[in-house]
């Protein structure tokens, strides 16, 4: 038996695990872990993609054209490739059931990570209050895993919100249109800050600008969405791929986890996973058990091993993620202009909009499109297909999108329970969300002000294309077991163990009081390797 | 027991090597790949290992005088002549000089027919051949020399190149398409070398090693787009002798972006073709005939989906997009996005309608989809044409007409697009005053008939 079992090997598990091996502990992991499949043709530039492979359209749009984005499929902008299929590839044993949520899964070798888009920020002391420490007791961790991990930034107008820690590598080269728009703010820089309380940086991305173990630096291939074939762009199977190297590590994927069985001393004594292959439950002792499965499938496997003991349904409350709005833009400076396909693909300048109150900072991220696929575009556009495919290609190197995300308290009314059947397998999820009160006036309002801020940076909204993402897309979940000074059930300790479960604790999202505005998932890793640090 | 110490693992023969290897033969089985090992799972038995030929600090601990090397690794097609040369020169001659002082035992030297070439000025990729092959010869190491000729099988780049040569509604032959080819399938080249090791021929010869056909270019293509279901024959012939250097000038300038290269085109100019040898000789027998090997391509690619109804309306709409003629790789693309995809007639029977009267000409897709765009944005027209604009962003050449940019300036795209908007306006009219009475009573009459599955 090992002294750790950690169930998942998303961005969470994968960090925990490199931290306590690198103690000496001997852990095991379970997983479902879909593994990815070969790159391919992995010189290859985008368009040396479509050029050279036999079946292009295949690659691109996948066997079943599943990445066609048609016009009833709602208004996103791009589609999974096939490339990433594996990654929200689900048993299908599973059943959900949302309301006011549209929950994203992952069962893969590295879990949703395997297809982020890199944004890695800090949380700062503001953001961290609910939390039981502050940045100054992160920060080691922070910097910890930017080493990992690779990651790059800027000293320059965010670090007012987002904290300076060690392990950056200085930026990527911006693309033209990003160059374009800084250049902008730095003209208007005062004008932006005092008027709109606009401050604008570089991104901060887990992306390598230099070589770094065994890792290639970005070499502008322009692939990033379709996976990067060099690993500049970190996923977190390359650190289940360093934790392979222990020889007291052992992983077992092809496990479904369903739930765990403990005794009157409230101590978990094994964990019970499905064989996905040989299609019957397994069982494993465990001494001390780390749930990392990401947020939601950490409250299923709670709430089915309590269910399963007690027969009473329970549910967790106060389930957050961050409410995101896609406006789209085009920048007249360029139109008409070529573009290069050639770029890295994701944003590379990133916004910070102050409010009155810090911890309700909002944070945008600007993308300037580049190699993704037109088609999306091109049939939003209230046009004939034809001249608005004129349009498009006119218009392809000025267009933009700004992803502005907002901030998420815990609030009783959403919840994550199980219900149905007894079987833990079978049970069904069940998720509820609601928004926040005067939700729409607070995204009106912010809406406005970034139109006004994209105008004054040379670029101007088309009417009709904004997007209020649906909550659940964000992919940022976190708050249903929240860490607590004090002892109360359904709660965890400052270290993430439960006050239920002596020998239980959750890594991943699950024991955030707070979701700040900006992307979760650098503070999920360095979380995990603070818990492991602190509590092991 | 040997161990073996294989460059290029990843890549093309690379990989069916590795995946033919019986790795209890051997104590190890290292493969070199610039790309991170993982990105490929390393097939049984065997294990990757991160690098480059010119860091030998990346695998000189690999080498020693129970290993032999097979060295797969080299640039080739599109990549420029300082990459050629970086790679397949300077790269063979640090990997030699490694070998030579770790005294290796033997060394399998995978080269090409183009190495052999007559004359190879504008052909960077076959004088680095011809000079990896002499840095061999010289290293004083037990050693063997291949020169496959083209090599077939799934993913190779050059059999995409000429399929899509193939495809073009007008096919392109460069000179005079007399020039002699003989494919050989990767999974026959990797039995030949399987026989190199467990034969030990290491005995410093240089034998070409061809499939069992050699047939000229222009007849290779012609089957290609016969078994494609092409009845076309039309063939463009372009000269070759002014062509090459023409291209290598603009190369010079240009870098690599023109959509044909010099290099390219040293397979329309010398004969691709294996001298015989006793090795292939013995196991030709077994090797995949041209027709395999086309087949093979091909149904990697798609079956055309035959029907001649979607047929003329990917031509159709294709023609209303881009102006061009679609290639058979788009129209089969189209059918089987339909098959994939079985969408039903919709509520009534507008959706067909529409779909009907926009595929007779291509000047009756525009007032269609300009209508459809404003009444029935979501209905079985606009899939359609959005499926096809997806298959066309992702295929060359067509992509590289909807990556164009067109007017250049801002007051120029204004006025481009205020002509065209105002053409939309004009192709509406008629078409609400038209189709508008057709789906109100598509609607009303809806009810009426049974509900439709049938695929459109
Ligand atoms: C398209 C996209 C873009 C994103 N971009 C960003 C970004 O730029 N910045 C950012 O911070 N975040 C981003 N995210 C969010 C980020 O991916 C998640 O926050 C992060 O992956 C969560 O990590 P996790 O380890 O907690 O959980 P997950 O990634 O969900 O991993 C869960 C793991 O648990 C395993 N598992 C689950 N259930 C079971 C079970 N029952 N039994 C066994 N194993 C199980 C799975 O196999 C998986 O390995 C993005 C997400 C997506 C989808
Ligand atoms: S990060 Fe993106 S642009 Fe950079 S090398 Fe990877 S795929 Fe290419």
């Amino acid at each position: 038996m090992s002294d750790i079992t950690v169930v998942g090997s998303g961005a969470s598990a994968v960090h925990f695990a490199l931290s306590v091996l690198e103690k000496g502990y001997a852990v095991t992991m379970l997983d479902v872990g879909y593994p990815p499949e070969e790159a391919v043709n992995p010189r290859d530039t985008l368009n040396g993609l479509k050029e050279n492979l036999v079946d292009p359209v295949d690659y691109f749009l996948g066997k079943k054209f599943e990445s066609l984005i048609l016009p009833d499929a709602g208004k996103e902008y791009y589609g999974f490739p096939p490339s990433k299929n594996y990654v929200f590839r689900a048993p299908g044993l599973l059943r959900e059931r949302s309301e006011g949520f549209a929950p994203l899964f992952s069962f893969a070798r590295g879990g949703l990570a395997e297809a982020w888009t890199g944004g890695a920020y800090a949380y700062n002391d503001a953001e961290l209050a609910d939390f039981p420490f502050g940045y100054d007791d992160l920060e080691p961790f922070y910097s910890r895993v930017a080493g990992r991990i690779g990651m790059l930034g800027a000293r320059d107008d965010l670090e007012r919100f987002h904290p300076w820690h060690a392990n950056l590598q200085p930026p990527l080269e911006f693309d033209e249109h990003s160059a374009l728009l800084y250049a902008a703010y730095e003209r208007k820089r005062e004008r932006l800050q005092k008027k709109h309380s606009c401050f604008m940086g570089r991104s901060r991305l887990a992306v390598l600008s230099r070589d770094m173990d065994g890792r290639q630096a970005c070499d502008y291939s322009g692939r990033c969405l379709w996976g990067c074939p060099s690993d500049s762009l970190y996923v977190p199977s390359l650190t289940l791929k360093a934790c392979l190297g222990f020889p007291r590590f052992t992983y077992i994927p092809g496990m479904l986890v369903s739930h765990f069985t403990y005794g009157a001393d409230d101590r978990v004594a094994t964990v019970t996973a499905w064989d996905l292959e040989k299609g019957r439950p397994q069982d494993f002792p465990v001494k001390k058990l780390v749930l990392a499965a990401g947020t939601l499938c950490t409250a299923r496997i709670f709430l089915a091993s309590i269910q399963r003991r007690t027969g009473q349904s329970m549910e967790l409350s106060g389930l957050m993620d961050n409410r995101q709005v896609l406006i789209p833009f085009i920048n007249l400076k360029l139109a008409g202009k070529p573009f290069k396909a050639e770029t890295y693909q994701y944003h590379q300048l990133a916004m910070g909009i102050e409010t009155d109150d810090p911890r309700h900072f909002v944070h945008g991220q600007i993308t300037t499109l580049k190699t993704g696929l037109l088609h999306p575009i091109i049939e939003s556009v209230p046009l004939d297909l034809k001249t608005s495919l004129f349009l498009s290609r006119n218009l392809h190197a000025a267009l933009g999108v700004a992803n502005i995300n907002f901030h998420d308290d815990r609030r009783p009314g959403n919840r994550v329970a199980i219900a149905g059947a007894p079987d833990p397998l079978r049970a069904e999820l069940r998720i509820r969300y609601a928004p926040p009160p005067g939700e729409k006036k607070r995204l009106q309002g912010l809406i406005s002000r970034v139109k006004a801020i994209l105008l004054q940076l040379g670029a101007a909204v088309p009417p009709g294309m904004l997007h209020v993402r649906p909550m659940g897309a964000s992919v940022h979940y976190a708050g249903t077991i929240p860490m607590n000074r004090g002892k109360k059930s359904l709660t965890a300790t400052a270290n993430c163990r439960s006050h239920d479960f002596d020998n239980l604790y959750f890594v991943d999202g699950t024991c955030f009081p707070f979701l700040p505005a900006k992307n979760l998932t650098f503070t999920l890793m360095a979380n995990a390797a603070r818990v492991a640090e602190r509590e092991f | 027991m040997e161990s073996l110490f294989v460059t290029g693992g990843s890549g093309f023969v690379g990989r069916c090597l590795l995946a033919a290897l019986d790795p209890g033969r051997f104590r190890h089985v290292h493969w070199l790949s610039r790309n991170p090992a993982q990105r490929m799972p390393a097939p049984a038995g065997t294990q990757p290992v991160a690098g480059d030929l010119n860091d030998p600090e990346s695998y000189r601990s690999l080498l020693n005088s129970n290993v032999t090397v097979v060295h797969l690794a080299a640039a080739t097609g599109r990549a420029g002549p300082a990459q050629q040369r970086t790679a397949n020169v300077d790269g063979t001659r640090v990997l030699l000089g490694e070998c030579s002082r770790a005294e290796v035992r033997r060394f399998l030297h995978v080269s090409s027919i183009a190495a052999k070439f007559p004359e190879k000025k504008h052909y960077p990729y076959g004088r680095a051949k011809e000079e990896g092959e002499a840095l061999v010869r010289a290293a004083g190491l037990p050693y063997a020399i291949l020169r496959p000729t083209i090599i077939a099988g799934p993913g190779s780049p050059v059999m995409a190149g000429l399929q899509r040569l193939a495809a073009l509604p007008l096919m392109p032959v460069f000179g005079g398409g007399k020039t002699r080819i003989q494919p050989i399938h990767v999974d026959d080249l990797v039995q030949v070398m399987l026989a190199v090791l467990a034969e030990d021929r290491f005995q410093g010869e240089t034998l070409d090693i061809g499939g069992p056909q050699a047939v000229s270019i222009e007849d290779f293509l012609l089957r290609m787009r016969r078994l494609s279901g092409s009845e076309r024959r039309r063939v463009v012939r372009l000269p070759l002798r002014p062509l090459i250097p023409l291209l290598a000038a603009g190369e010079k300038v240009l870098g690599q972006r023109l959509p044909l290269s010099a290099s390219q085109l040293y397979t329309f100019r010398h004969d691709g073709v294996a001298d015989a040898n006793p090795l292939t000789d013995k196991l030709a027998g077994g090797f995949r005939t041209i027709d395999e090997m086309i087949a093979e391509s091909l149904s990697l690619t798609v079956e055309s989906g035959g029907d001649p109804r979607l047929e003329r309306e990917c031509r159709v709409f294709g023609r209303y997009l881009l102006g061009r003629e679609m290639n058979p790789y788009v129209q089969a693309k189209y059918a089987e996005g339909h098959a994939a995809l079985a969408w039903d007639r919709g509520p009534g029977f507008f959706d067909p309608l529409l779909v009907a009267i926009a595929a007779r000409h291509p000047l009756t897709v525009k007032p269609c989809d300009a209508y459809a765009r404003f009444f029935r944005p979501q209905g079985l027209l606009r899939k359609k044409l959005v499926l096809l604009l997806a298959v066309l962003e992702l295929t060359p050449p067509y992509y590289r007409s909807i990556d164009a940019a067109g007017p250049g300036s801002l007051p120029g795209l204004f006025v481009a697009v205020a002509w065209k908007g105002f053409t939309m306006v004009l192709a509406l009219v008629p078409a609400v005053i038209v189709l508008l009475p057709l789906q109100v009573l598509s609607r009303i009459t809806r009810g009426r008939r049974a509900p439709e599955s049938e695929n459109v």
